[in-house]
């Protein structure tokens, strides 16, 4: 599990936002099954290059979660979960919201796992933040994603669904889906991930284990904005 | 009411053309914006007095002034309606990997379906009434019927007809507010 961390501005959700495609770059690589470092080239392609389709494709293959969760309001959250697959049912059966029994299952045993059975049928509009964000990562993993990406995911909830949506975060990577996450609280660095990059005006100034952010580093990191930490 | 079905159900796929948010290209939704303008500024009065002149007296021309008329003004609400929808929907939706029909189907279909209905419904009552005032200058429907027993002065035909139209609005009321209801309650 991977976090992103810097101060407010730094560019952690446009690193999301760029390797989703909704914000476009301006420059460099996004290198996916494959690396490109000290001078030996890997068989990985680069995001950036991609046409529209291949966009599409992409997107496919890794999960998002949002801050503000971006479920549909007014469908039922099984039918939220099962928009995760989207991409892997053809249109027509999609357009009448046609699911086969397959991802049926699937999505009941996602909710199942994460308690949401018995809100299965009730529009996602009702839902507290804490359920919500669990539909949204039913609906990521709905993607058989190899990736998760997270944009400040817990922002916007109370310290026990915080604790909840991390703990599933953290069982969602035990289980071998890298979990890229955006996130501002360096408690919860430190609780969760394995690796922390800290990023400062667009720079990288760390990558490593989170308990080696010391306070000089987290300074650095955060500036005048330490004071707002927890 | 057939007249109102069919160009609610053209006006849908316009509307979904002409909104900002639909990744349409913008020359086609300057095309339909222009288009609907000039639909619904012309009155239908004008459109049914053009058709019967074209087409004689009866029905083809009041359901062509009323469709033509009801298109221009129902592209209009909704494509209004289509633009002020929430884009989070659609941002989830296309970090799923789906394309512009998917993310009008799932991301903004369901948040205006509602109250595109709504406006069906209240434009279905608008045009009950509009045909009746087709109707006599030569446009069909239930004013022909209406300017006909005026002319004979059959008045017992005329308070009929008359009461039949305000059945017909006040039904058409009720069954508009229920099925609204039954759109916008959230299941439990």
């Amino acid at each position: 599990m991977v976090a992103v961390i810097g101060r407010s501005g730094a560019g952690k959700s446009t690193l999301l936002h760029v390797m989703n495609g909704s914000t476009p770059a301006t420059g460099g690589q996004i290198l996916y099954h494959g690396y490109k470092s000290h001078g030996h080239e890997g068989n990985g392609r680069d995001i950036l290059c991609s046409n529209a389709r291949q966009w599409r494709q992409w997107r496919s293959e890794y999960g998002m979660i949002f801050q503000d969760f971006c479920l549909v309001p007014r469908l039922d959250v099984l039918t939220n979960v099962l928009l995760g697959r989207l991409n892997h049912t053809s249109t027509v059966k999609f357009f009448f919201k046609i699911f086969s029994d397959e991802d049926r299952t699937r999505a009941i045993t996602l909710l199942q796992w994460l308690g949401l059975l018995p809100q299965a049928l009730q529009r996602a509009e009702n839902l507290s933040g804490g359920q919500m964000q669990r539909v949204a990562i039913c609906r990521a993993l709905m993607q058989n994603p190899q990736l998760l990406l997270a944009d400040e995911p817990v922002a916007s909830l109370d310290p026990k669904n915080t604790q909840r949506i991390m703990e599933v975060l953290r069982q969602i990577s035990e289980n071998g889906i890298t979990v890229m996450i955006n996130l501002h609280s360096i408690e919860l660095v430190r609780q969760y991930c394995t690796r922390a990059i800290g990023i400062a005006q667009g720079e990288i100034l760390f990558d490593g284990p989170p308990d080696r952010l010391d306070e000089s580093l987290l300074r650095r990191l955060y500036g005048d904005e330490m004071e707002t930490l927890h | 009411m057939a007249s109102t079905i069919l160009s609610a159900l053209i006006a849908i796929v316009l509307a979904f053309l002409a909104a900002n948010n639909t990744r349409s290209p913008l020359w086609l939704r300057q095309v339909i914006r222009t288009g609907a303008a000039f639909l619904r500024t012309m009155p239908e009065l004008a459109w049914a007095v053009m058709f019967v002149m074209a087409f004689g007296v009866g029905a083809i021309p009041g359901f062509l002034a009323l469709a033509l008329h009801t298109v221009g003004s129902l592209t209009k609400l909704f494509y209004e309606a289509i633009s002020t929808a929430s884009p989070k929907p659609v941002r989830g939706l296309v970090a799923c990997g789906a394309g512009p029909v998917q993310s009008v189907r799932f991301g903004l279909w369901p948040q205006v379906k509602p109250i595109i209905l709504s406006y069906v419904f209240m434009r279905l009552e608008i045009n009950f009434r509009q045909s009746t005032i087709l109707g006599l200058v030569g446009a069909g429907g239930i004013g022909q019927e209406l300017i006909t027993n005026i002319q004979l002065s059959r008045y017992d035909q005329i308070s009929i007809t008359l009461l039949l139209i305000i059945v017909v609005v006040s039904l058409l009321d009720s069954v508009s507010s229920r099925v609204r209801r039954q759109i916008l309650e959230p299941r439990s």
